[in-house]
């Protein structure tokens, strides 16, 4: 059972068709960057594996189950069990970094002995335990990061998918997220999906791309 | 620099003058008008109506704005556009005509009494608190509805979809969307808050004893300019503590925005509810808006009734249009550069300029007006004071922090490298700003225009004290003219005064659309 | 604030002056925008407390009639005459008015003693009786409403004076208008002026002890007598014969005409010249046609039905010429000085 699958997806907009075709399988714990030159679909592809848009037509699966088909969702973002890391990171202002990786723990109805223990665990990992209780507005674009990649593995998802999330910093930077991404990656095993324009990103980070062009997706 | 000076001697002076004069006592300081106004207890008293007044009216705008905002911001409501624009009509007439349309209907001789013998009741409830809560929250619901639209559709959606991704809607709307927009809620509040305290017509039609009507028509303001002045300081408290809120809300927490671009914010499917909440919300338009305007048509679309308007305000609705028209002109002017100054704080001090035209814009009509008659109508500016540009002078003050607000709104979706290209391509300040600037926020500028002529049109307390002898507006006239006046030429003339709002508006519309269509 | 402290108060401030004249420039262009429209030569300014609906025409018919653009600055029902009052005190240094035409003869006084007018007898009021009018000439009454009785034509008894409202026989049959507001305070203002402190405000507990009702306006307390929910009111004269006239079940009794009773409350318009105002002469002619026999003759067969105060004039039939009525012998600056001072009575009565 593969852990996410696209069965001939087609997608239009405004009479133009952003993702035709499309079909590609991700195994489970592999690490997968979806490439592609700007325009060619690779955010609505992430969009599409997240929830927030429905396939024209075609079929997408996650773990083996029927998520979305033919312009209908059947299963809503919030119970496919997945984190994402959005370009522009997304973390919620308001909230404090602690209260940031809380909600979807809240969302799974879990104590809050259970929630301190596993946001601990998480903020440990990614190195920020010193910083629960500060807002991000506060921390370094590398710490924001790093919070950003907490809340999306809290919740234990089957996938992880990131939208371009290194694409706003400095090299040095990149280098040294990557690696954290790969230890992360290698301690927890889950599914990565990585969207990139990045070639360098590509190599590092993937163990398969896809790459997408005109529409169509190459796997390689 | 000469927004500021401006902006300063129509708005500020005034005020100063009337604090001071309050304070100067039969030729020497004195605490004395302020002794005996704010130690009468009857003071206090319309305080307290005046701010249970704008309590309810705020809880009732704020509920119902915020909850239509979000139905027609975030769900895939049908005719959601549409549904705002009729929530919105209210906004583009003086909230006494809703007051009369009302009347037309629950009044003791009103429409409903011809089929049910509960004329009393029904006239008791409208010419109380409940009536005014009503016309008032429906007047002012627009702005928190607009006001929550606008944040919503600011609002970065990746934001949401974070969230959406591990819980539901419910969830989701109460713990981020909701939290995330409290800014322009808060805003929203505090501007019907403050305008409901200032509200002169609907209250006076209401027979409401409200702050700013019996502070100027009862005893203890009356014959004694000082007092009144005096018995407006608890208003004037009022609002600069609001304006304190505003200025903490705004600048306290800085949220990223995204201004226009694709909007790729997923809409909330109703699902099985949409026909219900539909039903709900057209239920709630026909209550709020629709009733109150159909008074008005019902009595007021007879031909004689028009006609003998129209031969009676004729020439006072052709002034409002001009009025309205030259003050939104040289307000658009104004707010471009008050919005310059305070976009690229190019000037120290610059918040102070965009928190008076803030404070001016909150203030009660009645108050502003008394000031600018009390530093205008001198022998030597009498070539000012008795022309209708007394009137405007009032308008530029009192709505300058409308244009100058929309109008930064479009200079903040603009990058500021943009002018910095045209500065380093060797522009001058000159050529940078109608080369550039200019036709950049031309979408903003209309907008202010449009907004501006609105409230200069539908404004009531202003005109009254202002306009010039043998000048009146449609809004003072038709004021006046209630006093047993026949209602159906007072509906006449609330209709004439629709029509004079959604005319240019209509025109607006479509220049907007062949504007835009070519680009 | 008498004319010395305005003096000092604009003296006071003499940054404010100054930032006036250095921004004339910038108003300039406004002005320039709108076309300076002062100093019509054949013009008057008159600020009008008048219902405006009853007012206009008499105007219109005086600029047919003498050629004299008249710019007219109209008051709100609600604001009743406070709006143009607060415009005539406001601009008391730089007057823009010529003449003030009050709806009743308190505020007209007030203006006296605030110094705002300027004595002027007219000679087409001198057939008006002296006691409409200011002794100094500060101010001239002229059409006039009465306070008169409407009482329901099944009613069981027929009142004929303003006690009927404190006689125990007529409990909780009569209704009187808010006395805090309007023509119903000067009424009060009135009874207690001739009847003194101490009997008037035994009339107010009997009132409350007689289970009177209170409407918000005297046209509503009409509006019950006509429906039959109670059997008589007090109410202004205008009221009393718009009701007649629509057929309402009413009769109209002038109260309190018998020998020894006190009579009925007249108030009369009244006008008055602005001192300094910019077209003095005009203002003279306007008050000489407010206060004419003709501008009566026209209000009392307006829909106002106006009581004119020469001798006579015709009158429609709802109402009886002023020489046939025994009117109340009240001071109207007595009566405005007595009105300010029994407001907290008033208010403590109605229970605010």
């Amino acid at each position: 059972m593969s852990a996410i699958e696209l069965q001939k997806v087609w997608k239009t907009y405004g009479g133009r068709s952003v993702v035709s075709h499309l079909s590609f399988r991700i195994e489970k714990g592999e690490r997968v960057t979806i490439h592609g030159p700007s325009g060619s679909g690779k955010t609505t592809v992430l969009r599409m594996l997240a929830g927030f848009l429905a396939p024209d037509e075609g079929v997408v699966l996650i773990g083996g189950q029927e998520v979305a088909a033919n312009g209908k969702i059947h299963v809503g973002p919030e119970h496919r069990n997945l984190g994402m890391v959005f370009q522009d990171l997304a973390l919620w202002p308001h909230l404090t970094v602690y209260q940031n990786l809380e909600f979807a723990l809240k969302a799974q109805g879990l104590t809050a002995d259970v929630r301190r223990q596993r946001i601990g665990e998480v903020l440990a990992r990614v190195r920020l335990d010193e910083f629960s209780g500060t807002y991000p507005a506060r921390l370094s674009g590398g710490q924001q990061q790093r919070v950003a990649i907490a809340r999306a593995l809290v919740a234990q998802p089957l996938a992880l998918l990131m939208d371009e999330p290194l694409s706003n910093l400095d090299d040095d930077l990149k280098d040294e997220l990557c690696t954290h991404l790969l230890d992360l990656h290698a301690q927890l095993g889950f599914t990565l999906v990585y969207v990139t324009h990045s070639k360098e990103e590509m190599r590092k980070i993937g163990n398969r791309a896809i790459l997408l062009k005109d529409a169509k997706g190459v796997s390689v | 620099m000469a927004a500021v000076v401006v902006l300063a001697i129509v708005g500020l002076l005034p005020l100063c003058l009337m604090v001071g004069s309050s304070l100067w006592v039969d030729g020497s300081l004195s605490s004395r008008n302020y002794v005996e106004v704010l130690g009468n207890a009857r003071t206090w008293i319309l305080f307290r109506n005046s701010l249970v007044l704008a309590t309810l009216t705020t809880a009732v705008a704020g509920l119902a704005g915020v909850s239509l905002g979000i139905l027609v911001a975030r769900t895939d409501l049908p005719f959601s556009s549409s549904i705002a624009v009729v929530f919105s009509l209210p906004l583009l007439f003086p909230p006494y005509i809703l007051a009369v349309g009302w009347f037309e209907i629950l009044g003791r001789g009103g429409i409903l009494a011809r089929w049910i013998p509960i004329g009393e009741t029904t006239s008791r409830w409208l010419f109380g608190l409940p009536g005014a809560v009503l016309v008032l929250g429906s007047a002012f619901l627009p702005i928190v509805l607009l006001l929550t639209i606008t944040y919503l559709r600011g609002m970065n959606p990746s934001l949401e979809q974070a969230a959406r991704l591990s819980a539901g809607w419910p969830a989701v709307l109460r713990r981020i969307t909701i939290p995330l927009i409290t800014p322009g809620i808060l805003l929203s509040l505090v501007l019907v808050f403050l305008l409901s305290m200032g509200e002169f017509g609907a209250p006076a039609f209401l027979r409401i004893d409200v702050f700013p009507v019996a502070s100027f028509t009862q005893s203890s303001a009356f014959y004694n300019f000082g007092a009144a002045t005096a018995a407006a300081m608890p208003l004037i408290a009022v609002v600069l503590a609001g304006l304190l809120m505003i200025q903490r809300i705004l600048h306290g927490r800085a949220y990223s925005f995204r201004w226009g671009g694709q909007s790729t914010l997923e809409r909330i499917p109703l699902g099985r509810k949409k026909p219900i909440v539909l039903l709900a919300v057209v239920v709630l338009a026909a209550i709020l808006v629709g009733v109150p305007l159909a008074g008005v048509l019902w009595r007021g679309s007879s031909v004689a009734a028009l006609s003998d308007a129209l031969q009676r305000a004729g020439e006072s609705a052709i002034r409002s249009f001009v009025y309205a028209g030259l003050s939104a002109t040289f307000l658009s002017v104004l707010g471009f550069f008050v919005a310059y100054l305070v976009y690229r704080r190019s000037v120290a001090g610059w918040w102070s300029v965009d928190a008076l035209a803030l404070f001016l814009f909150t203030l009660p009509g009645t108050v502003l007006g008394i000031g600018l008659i009390a530093l205008w109508n001198h022998p030597s500016t009498n070539w000012i004071y008795a022309t209708p540009a007394m009137l405007m002078i009032g308008f530029v003050a009192q709505y300058a922090a409308l244009s100058s607000r929309i109008v930064l709104a479009g200079f903040s979706q603009m990058s500021p490298s943009l002018e910095e290209a045209a500065e380093v391509a060797g522009a001058g300040w000159f050529r940078r700003v109608f080369g550039i600037l200019t036709p950049l926020v031309r979408p903003a500028l209309l907008a202010s225009w449009a907004v501006t002529f609105v409230f200069c049109l539908r404004d009531v307390a202003l005109p009254l004290l202002l306009a010039s002898p043998g000048r009146d507006t449609l809004t003072a006239r038709t004021m006046t003219l209630m006093a047993n006046g026949s209602s159906e030429l007072i509906a006449a003339l609330c209709l004439l005064a629709v029509l004079l709002a959604l005319l240019p508006l209509g025109a607006i519309g479509i220049a907007w659309r062949l504007w835009r269509t070519p680009a | 604030m008498g004319q010395e402290g305005s003096q000092q108060l604009a003296a006071g401030f003499p940054v404010a002056r100054r930032t006036v004249n250095r921004s004339c420039w910038i108003v300039l262009s406004l002005a320039a925008l709108v076309g300076c429209g002062t100093g019509r030569p054949n013009a008057v300014t008159v600020y009008v407390s008048e219902d405006q609906i009853f007012s206009e025409s008499i105007l219109k018919d005086f600029k047919r009639e003498t050629g004299i653009k008249v710019n007219a600055v109209f008051d709100t029902e609600e604001a009743k005459s406070t709006g143009v009052m607060n415009r005539l005190l406001a601009e008391k240094n730089n007057p823009q008015a010529d003449v003030y035409w009050a709806n009743e003869p308190v505020r007209a006084d007030v203006l006296r003693q605030q110094g705002i007018s300027t004595p002027y007898k007219p000679v087409s009021a001198a057939e008006i009786p002296d006691r409409f009018k200011d002794q100094q000439g500060y101010w001239t009454g002229f059409s006039a409403r009465a306070r008169l009785l409407v009482v329901n034509k099944a009613a069981s008894i027929k009142p004929a004076s303003a006690l009927a409202y404190v006689d125990p026989k007529t409990k909780g049959k009569g209704v009187i208008a808010n006395p805090l507001f309007g023509t119903t305070t000067a009424q009060m203002a009135a009874l207690f002026t001739l009847w003194g402190d101490e009997k008037g405000k035994q009339f107010l507990a009997g009132l409350k002890n007689n289970k009177v009702k209170l409407s918000t306006s005297n046209g509503e307390s009409a509006d019950f007598v006509a429906s039959g929910e109670f059997e008589f009111a007090l109410v202004d004269s205008d009221d009393a014969v718009d009701r007649v006239r629509h057929g309402k079940p009413l009769e109209i009794v002038y109260p309190d005409q018998g020998e020894g009773e006190v009579g009925v409350l007249i108030l009369p318009n009244a006008v008055a010249l602005i001192r300094g105002g910019p077209n003095a002469e005009n203002g003279k002619k306007l008050i000489e046609y407010l206060v004419s026999k003709e501008t009566e003759r026209k209000l009392a067969f307006a829909d106002c039905a106006q009581i004119p105060l020469h001798p006579g004039v015709a009158t429609p039939k709802e109402i009886k010429p002023i020489e046939q009525t025994k009117t109340m012998n009240v001071n109207y600056a007595d009566l405005g000085a007595k009105l300010q001072a029994i407001q907290p009575i008033l208010k403590e009565w109605v229970g605010y």
